[in-house]
């Protein structure tokens, strides 16, 4: 924490004494209540973030700091980080950005298949949006303009791991089977052979979009190796090849994404309880746009296609997944109806979210909703069957 | 008598012709004018959009717009300065001025930090809350209406001619409409627009300024009868024919944060 501080004094500091910089950003109180004869306050959180932009020639500067106050998920109570702080320098045909920066590459909306290089923050598990729990990365960015292809080439000095509800207190505690017996965890050493590096071609044709990647990154989720000492968590290096396409058909955009992934280690119920298999990730995925202010997204996925599969792989073999996302507004887009529903095929489990929001003023939000768990108690959403909740949020943009 | 008839005849022949005519120019003619009239190669403005309801309730968007034209077709960058709800948003669009063939849509949204290829075919939604529906906003060819010059009016002190068009496709949103253009400049100052219901919709063009020799409105007010809705245009900063590189307009443009603040 005193590291945080430290780093918001110098980003303040720097702002500070240049020109005057422009101010947004976000206040925001959310408050979940479990369905349950308890009733029990499964989320609370009071969020205030900063950004700080400042314009000039030829270069744009963000730093986004950030406070939150969530008891029931923060050990400490509160927490202070900085979100992205990055600088951009541009020119007609090439720009580069360096710092802390937050990525989310694919076609896909709320599904992993080449978005590999932020990871996220699971403490609420993906009750929060996206966008909210991704953690900006150290980077630098160069992108290279060329018409309409453009080419990003990405170097990451360092590994950031994702989050993980580690307290079993935490409603979205994962209760790892293993970790009783988990002894330590070891993360890559912060080395220029551990750095990252990821590279994407786009090209936007005449009505399709296309876009090749490979990356060459740490999994940000751990596996647990048997050792002579005990159980040790690990985070293995992969290369992960992505084709992504989108391509409008009057009111229906149509999307496919898929990653091969060469080095991704999975479970294992023998030997030192790992192993090593190649994999694949696919989806497909449809908007529709039929006017009415409605708006319809389709999405099947394959989560995980594990080739040379067998027995001793504790994962399944397939992973399908299933997403649903209407969203209407009325009232001149000041009331929005959503409803997304995610779910899981292998082993039938789901999430179902239906929200309202109003917007009081164009900056002031008030949203409200109900999060539903169903399914196999063994599976990625149906474990957290006893977290069905109503939310209350307000937001605030500055 | 029979000579006093066949002169009806031809007088009224020629009256009926007159409906369709103005001189040596047909309704066609007029709105080709207004659609190949000079409004630069390239423009560039703040927008001001200012809603207000029933109640006299405001609401306002601030949107930084740059066009440039590419022959017939036309490409436009929108970046969404306010609110701050919406703020950094970009959006763009390639235009074509060819019947049928859909236009290049792309949405970056700065929550979601990516871009987003949307559907280009058209959309009657308003849009942002506005009284202008997407396609009101795009450009149309003229051939996606059957023109008819009604009669000569005055608005604003401007002689106008006046002119009914009526969509080709049935299922467009509007039955018909009826525009008054500028005889002078041949710039449509007023449109009333018509549904199934009645007179919907009235756009007013006002203000219009010489900008090196092309003629650009600073206010247009879209008033919506049917909900008692009204939004007001106000373009600052107007720059045309200025150099704009073609990178500018381009999807991956929209990717930097430079682009979007």
């Amino acid at each position: 924490m005193k590291k945080n501080l430290f780093l918001m004094v110098i980003v303040l500091a720097t702002f500070g004494v240049t020109k005057p910089v422009e101010i947004g950003g976000i206040v925001e109180s959310y408050h979940s209540v479990k369905l349950s004869k308890e009733a029990e306050f499964i989320g609370e959180r009071n969020q205030v973030q900063l950004d700080f932009r400042k314009i000039s020639t030829n270069l744009f500067m963000l730093a986004s700091l950030r406070g939150t106050h969530s008891p029931i998920i923060l050990e400490d109570n509160f927490e202070f980080d900085v979100g992205e702080a990055y600088i951009e320098y541009y020119q007609s045909n090439w720009d580069i950005r360096i710092g802390r920066q937050i990525f989310n590459w694919g076609q896909a909306d709320g599904i992993r298949i080449t978005d590999v290089l932020s990871p996220l923050d699971y403490r609420e598990f993906i009750t929060r949006d996206f966008e909210e729990i991704r953690i900006p990365i150290e980077a630098v960015k160069g992108h290279f303009l060329f018409s309409m292809v453009d080419a990003e080439l990405i170097w990451i000095p360092f590994f950031t791991p994702a989050i993980l509800p580690a307290n079993p207190d935490n409603p979205w505690y994962l209760g790892n089977p293993l970790s009783a017996m988990i002894t330590s965890s070891t993360m890559p050493k912060r080395t220029l052979e551990n750095s990252e590096v990821a590279a994407r071609i786009s090209l936007y044709f005449n009505s399709i979009d296309i876009s090749f990647s490979a990356s060459y990154v740490f999994d940000d989720m751990p596996v647990y190796r048997k050792t002579e000492t005990g159980i040790v968590g690990e985070y293995n290096r992969m290369l992960v090849a992505g084709l992504g396409l989108a391509k409008p058909m009057g009111i229906v955009v149509a999307r496919f994404e898929g990653a091969f992934i060469d080095g991704k280690h999975f479970s294992s119920k023998t030997g030192n309880f790992i192993v090593e298999k190649p994999s694949v990730k696919a989806l497909v995925g449809i908007d529709i746009d039929p006017g009415y202010n409605l708006t319809i997204s389709a999405q099947i996925a394959n989560e995980q296609h594990i080739f040379e599969y067998d027995s001793t792989v504790v994962e399944d073999e397939e992973n399908y997944l299933l997403t649903l996302n209407i969203e209407k507004s009325f009232l001149r887009e000041k009331l929005k109806l959503s409803n997304m529903l995610y779910v899981g095929l292998q082993k039938y489990n789901l999430w179902e979210r239906f929200s309202v929001s109003y917007a009081l003023t164009d900056d002031f939000v008030l949203a409200g909703g109900v999060d539903i768990f169903e399914g196999d108690k063994y599976a990625t959403l149906g474990q957290y069957d006893n977290n069905d909740a109503i939310w209350l949020k307000a937001t605030l943009k500055l | 008598m029979k000579t006093t008839i066949l002169m009806a005849v031809v007088l009224a022949t020629i009256i009926s012709a007159d409906e369709t005519t103005s001189g040596n120019l047909t309704a066609r003619d007029i709105m080709v004018k207004v659609d190949t009239r000079d409004n630069g190669d390239t423009r560039q403005s703040i927008m001001n959009m200012i809603l207000t309801n029933k109640a006299g309730e405001t609401r306002s968007r601030v949107i930084r717009s740059s066009q440039k034209d590419y022959g017939e077709d036309s490409k436009a960058q929108m970046i969404f300065l306010e609110p701050a709800d919406v703020g950094g948003t970009g959006y763009l669009s390639y235009e074509y001025d060819v019947v049928g063939k859909d236009d290049n849509r792309w949405l970056y949204m700065p929550a979601l930090r990516k871009i987003r290829r949307i559907s280009g075919s058209s959309n009657d939604d308003y849009f942002m809350g506005s009284d202008f529906t997407y396609d009101d906003m795009g450009d149309r060819n003229v051939d996606e209406d059957t023109h008819a010059l009604i009669s000569s009016d005055v608005v604003n002190d401007y002689d106008c001619y006046k002119i009914k068009s009526t969509p080709v496709d049935e299922d467009d949103n509007y039955t018909e409409k009826t525009v008054w253009v500028r005889k002078d400049i041949f710039m449509t100052i007023k449109v009333e627009y018509f549904n199934d219901y009645g007179h919907q919709k009235t756009l007013s063009v006002s203000n219009i300024e010489d900008f090196s020799g092309v003629m650009m409105p600073r206010n247009m007010t879209m008033v919506n009868h049917e909900e008692n809705h009204k939004t007001e245009l106000v373009f600052n900063d107007i720059v045309v024919n200025n150099e704009l590189d073609d990178n500018l307009f381009l999807p991956a443009t929209l990717k930097r944060a430079s682009a979007r603040y």
